[in-house]
C-alpha cells in the first residue's frame, strides 16, 4: 500500500543535508582497523587523533569516522588511580571535543564544549589529563554534535582496573563488546543535518546492528570456559535487550562500580550510553547467538511483533578449558566493598527531595498534520521504544521544530536556564519523572557528568540491588529517586543521552562549589 | 540487518505512506492540535471519521490504569487493572522475548458473591489463541499477579472451583490492557468501520 499525505506531500526535513566526508574520495582514506588496546601507566601520555576512515561494513564501504583510524577507539586500559594525559588533535571537518564519560576527572577536561572548554575546531590540539579515581567500565566520545560523530565512529571504551586481584572473579577470557546501529539505504549512510539534528523525535535507529563496528561478533571458546563480558551501548538511540539464548549469565556491575551482589540473569538490557559486565558461562560445547530480542511495534496494526536480530555467534569447542572456574561461576559473591560504600550513604535514603526533574517534549512548529496523528497515538506509549515505528514522522522531527525538556517543576526553569547548586560532600535526592503527558513521550537515559549516583527507587519501590551510576534509563511513566553523591567540583551538565534529543535542547548545567 | 525501519521516501521529496502512523490523515482533513500544550486534544472539521463520531475523550489518562467493564452477567459490578513494574537491575523490567514484564492488580467492586463460587482471574491474548489463569480473586475482591505480555485482555470468570484449565462460567467483567489504546490505524476509514470505543 502506498499513499500520500496531502498535509505532508512534499515534506522533507528544513535542515540541509549534510554527509560529513561526501566530497572525498573513500579510495584515498585509510582503511579503519580494528581497535588496539592500550595499556596504561600513571602519567603515560596518548596521542589520540580523530579523522576520516574507509570503513567495510559486510560489503559494503562508507566514509566514517575514527579515532587513531581504528574501530571502535582504541582501549584504552589503566590502572584504578592512574592519571594519563591525552593530545587530541582534530582531523575531521566538524568542531569537536572528547568526553570521558563516567570518569570523575578534573572538570576542565571533561570534553564539553560551551561548559568546560571551547570546542577544538578542525585542525587543532587539546590536551586532557584524565584521572581515574573509579574502577570499572568507561567509554570516550564527542560531546559536539555527537548524533553526528558519535554515530560516525568516533567512540572507544576504557577499562580501569582495581588493584584488587580478587575485586571480580576468576574466568577465562574477556570481551569487550560495542553495541551501536547504523542508519544506511541503497546509497550509504543517510545524511544528517547540518545545522542541527534530524530525527528528534525518536533519536536515529540504524537499520544495521552492530557489534565493535561489525555487523557481528565471533568467538570461539572451550567448553566450560567463563568469559567476562563489558557491554557498552554507543548507538544514538535504540536500547539493546541481549539474550544470549542457552547460556547461563551473571550480572557482575554497571557503570561505575559493580552491584552489592552478583545475580544471574536471563537477559541484559541497555540504554544509551549504559554499561554492564556479565560472566558467561559456556558448559556445553555448540553454536550460542547473542541477539537483540525486542517486541517491535506496528503502528498500522496496533500490534506488538517479535524481532530478533543476530549480533554475535559464539562457537564452544568440545575440547574442555585448561581451568575449569564453573565453582566459582555458580557462587553469587556479596561484594562487602560495595556494601561498605554504600552504608555511608543508606541514611540518606530517606531524606526528603532536593531537586526534581520532568521530562517533557514540545514542538515548536511541526506540521500540524503530524501532530495530530501522534495525538491519536497519545492514549498508549510504550516504556520503552525499541523500534522506530515510525520512521517518516520522525525523519521530519528536528532541533528546530521540536524541544525536549528537562524541567525543574519547583521553579519553573528548564534546560540551561535551571540553576542547581551544590558543594563538595552534599549528598542530594533528585526525584526524575518522565511525564506520560505530551504528544510523544519516550524513554530517556539521563547521564550526571562528573558524580556518580545511585537509583535507590522506581515507582516508590526500593532498589534492593545498588550499583554507582552515571546513566539512568527513565521509561515512560516511571518516577526515579536517585541519590546523587556531589563530589567533583565544576561546572558539569546532566542531560539525555539519545544523542538527538541532547541537539534538541534536553541538558542541564549544575555546579559543585568548593567547600 | 535489522528489519524494523522502512527507509522508502527518506532521499526523495514525496513522503511514503508505507509509514503506519500517517494513513489517518487522508480522512482526517484538516486537523489541528496544539504545540504547546502537555494534554493534546483533536480538533476535527468536516471529514467524518468514525473515532471522531464516538463519545470516546481521545485525551490523554492514566496508561497504566484501565477499567474492567462488567458483562450483562455482572451488572453494577466494576473493576480496575493496574500495571506495575517488578524492580530490576536495569531499570526496565523486560523478559527474553522482549515482553515487559508486569504485575497485575485487579481490584473489582460490588461483585455479588454467589456461596461456594470462585471469582477467577484471565489473561488471553487478543485473538484468544493463548491464554493463562493468573488466579482467583481474594477475599477483597483483589488479586495481583506477574505478567509478561504486552497487549492483553483481562477477564473474571465465575467458576465453581479454581481449578479449571479453561473458564467454564460465565465472564463477569472484561478489560484489555493499557496497550490496547495503541490506535489501530486499520480500524478506520476504508478499512473497517470500527468505533474506536472498543479499545476502551
Amino acid at each position: 500500500m502506498q499513499m500520500m499525505l496531502p498535509g505532508l506531500m512534499g515534506a522533507v526535513p528544513l535542515l540541509t543535508p549534510f554527509l560529513p566526508g561526501s566530497n572525498l574520495n573513500p579510495e584515498d582514506l585509510p582503511d579503519a582497523v580494528f581497535r588496539e588496546i592500550v595499556e596504561m601507566e600513571n602519567g603515560d601520555t596518548l596521542r589520540l587523533e580523530a579523522g576520516f576512515v574507509r570503513r567495510t561494513i559486510g560489503t559494503r564501504t562508507f566514509t566514517m569516522y575514527g579515532f587513531n583510524g581504528q574501530y571502535p577507539g582504541p582501549l584504552i586500559r589503566v590502572a584504578q588511580g592512574a592519571e594519563i594525559v591525552v593530545h587530541f588533535t582534530n582531523h575531521i571537518d566538524l568542531p569537536t571535543a572528547v568526553h570521558w564519560h563516567g570518569v570523575r576527572l578534573d572538570n576542565e577536561f571533561d570534553g564539553v564544549p560551551g561548559v568546560t572548554q571551547d570546542p577544538v575546531q578542525p585542525g587543532e590540539s587539546f590536551m586532557y589529563r584524565v584521572r581515574f579515581i573509579d574502577a570499572g567500565l568507561y567509554w570516550y566520545h564527542p560531546h559536539h554534535r555527537e548524533d553526528i560523530q558519535q554515530d560516525l565512529g568516533l567512540y572507544g571504551n576504557i577499562m580501569v582496573d582495581s588493584p584488587d586481584p580478587d575485586y571480580l572473579g576468576p574466568v577465562n577470557g574477556e570481551d569487550f563488546l560495542v553495541l551501536d546501529d547504523l542508519l544506511i539505504d541503497d546509497a550509504g549512510i543517510l545524511p544528517y543535518g547540518l545545522e542541527g539534528a534530524v530525527q528528534t523525535l525518536m533519536g536515529r535507529f540504524g537499520n544495521q546492528l552492530l557489534v565493535n563496528g561489525e555487523p557481528r561478533w565471533e568467538e570461539t571458546v572451550h567448553r566450560g570456559e567463563v568469559r567476562r563480558l563489558y557491554l557498552t551501548n554507543v548507538a544514538n538511540t535504540r536500547t539493546f535487550n541481549l539474550v544470549l539464548e542457552g547460556v547461563q549469565l551473571k550480572l557482575l556491575g554497571a557503570d561505575v562500580s559493580k552491584f552489592e551482589r552478583e545475580s544471574f540473569v536471563e537477559n541484559v538490557i541497555l540504554a544509551p550510553a549504559q554499561r554492564y559486565l556479565v560472566d558467561a558461562h559456556f558448559d556445553k560445547p555448540g553454536t550460542y547467538v547473542l541477539t537483540n530480542s525486542i517486541q517491535a511495534i506496528d503502528h498500522f496494526n496496533a500490534v506488538f511483533y517479535p524481532q530478533v536480530d543476530t549480533v554475535g555467534v559464539i562457537t564452544v569447542l568440545d575440547e574442555p578449558v585448561d581451568e575449569n572456574h564453573a565453582n566459582t561461576f555458580e557462587e553469587l559473591r556479596e561484594n562487602g566493598d560495595v556494601i561498605a560504600d554504600i552504608d555511608q550513604f543508606r541514611s540518606e535514603f530517606a531524606r526528603p527531595v532536593d531537586h526534581e526533574l520532568e521530562l517533557v517534549v514540545r514542538a515548536v512548529d511541526m506540521p500540524s498534520s503530524m501532530l495530530a496523528v501522534m495525538a491519536l497515538d497519545t492514549l498508549y506509549y510504550p516504556p520503552i521504544e525499541w523500534n522506530d515505528a515510525m520512521p517518516m514522522m520522525n525523519y521530519l522531527s528536528t532541533s528546530r521544530n521540536l524541544t525536549w525538556v528537562l524541567r525543574d517543576p519547583q521553579t519553573g526553569l528548564e534546560n540551561r536556564d535551571t540553576q542547581w547548586r551544590f558543594t563538595v560532600g552534599d549528598v542530594a535526592k533528585i526525584r526524575i519523572t518522565n511525564q506520560r503527558r505530551g504528544f510523544h513521550p519516550m524513554q530517556h537515559p539521563i547521564h550526571i557528568h562528573g558524580q556518580r549516583f545511585l537509583v535507590i527507587s522506581k515507582d516508590g519501590v526500593p532498589s534492593n540491588n545498588l550499583a554507582w551510576k552515571d546513566t539512568v534509563v527513565i521509561p515512560v511513566g516511571s518516577t526515579f529517586d536517585i541519590l546523587l553523591e556531589a563530589s567533583n567540583p565544576g561546572r558539569w551538565m546532566a542531560h539525555c543521552h539519545i544523542a538527538e534529543h541532547l541537539e534538541a535542547g534536553m541538558s542541564m548545567v549544575f555546579t559543585v562549589e568548593d567547600p | 540487518m535489522e528489519s524494523g525501519i522502512d527507509l522508502s521516501g527518506m532521499r526523495t521529496v514525496h513522503i511514503r505512506a508505507s509509514v503506519i502512523g500517517v494513513v489517518p490523515l487522508l480522512w482526517l482533513g484538516v486537523v489541528g492540535g496544539p504545540v504547546e500544550e502537555e494534554v493534546p486534544t483533536l480538533r476535527m472539521t468536516g471529514v467524518h471519521v468514525t473515532c471522531m463520531d464516538s463519545p470516546v475523550n481521545l485525551t490523554w489518562r492514566d496508561p497504566e490504569l484501565v477499567s474492567l467493564r462488567p458483562t450483562q452477567r455482572a451488572p453494577g459490578s466494576r473493576g480496575s487493572m493496574t500495571l506495575t513494574q517488578p524492580i530490576s537491575p536495569f531499570g526496565v523490567t523486560v523478559n527474553p522475548v522482549g515482553n515487559h514484564v508486569y504485575n497485575v492488580t485487579v481490584q473489582v467492586d460490588r461483585l455479588r458473591r454467589r456461596q461456594g463460587a470462585v471469582y477467577v482471574v484471565w489473561a488471553a491474548m487478543p485473538e484468544l489463541d493463548e491464554y493463562i489463569q493468573l488466579g482467583a480473586l481474594g477475599e477483597s475482591n483483589t488479586l495481583t499477579a506477574p505478567l509478561a505480555w504486552n497487549k492483553f485482555m483481562v477477564f473474571v470468570s465465575e467458576e465453581a472451583n479454581v481449578e479449571v484449565e479453561r473458564w467454564e462460567g460465565p465472564i463477569l467483567l472484561t478489560g484489555l490492557s493499557p496497550s490496547g489504546r495503541m490506535h489501530t490505524m486499520a480500524g478506520h476509514g476504508p478499512f473497517e468501520d470500527v468505533s474506536c470505543q472498543q479499545y476502551y
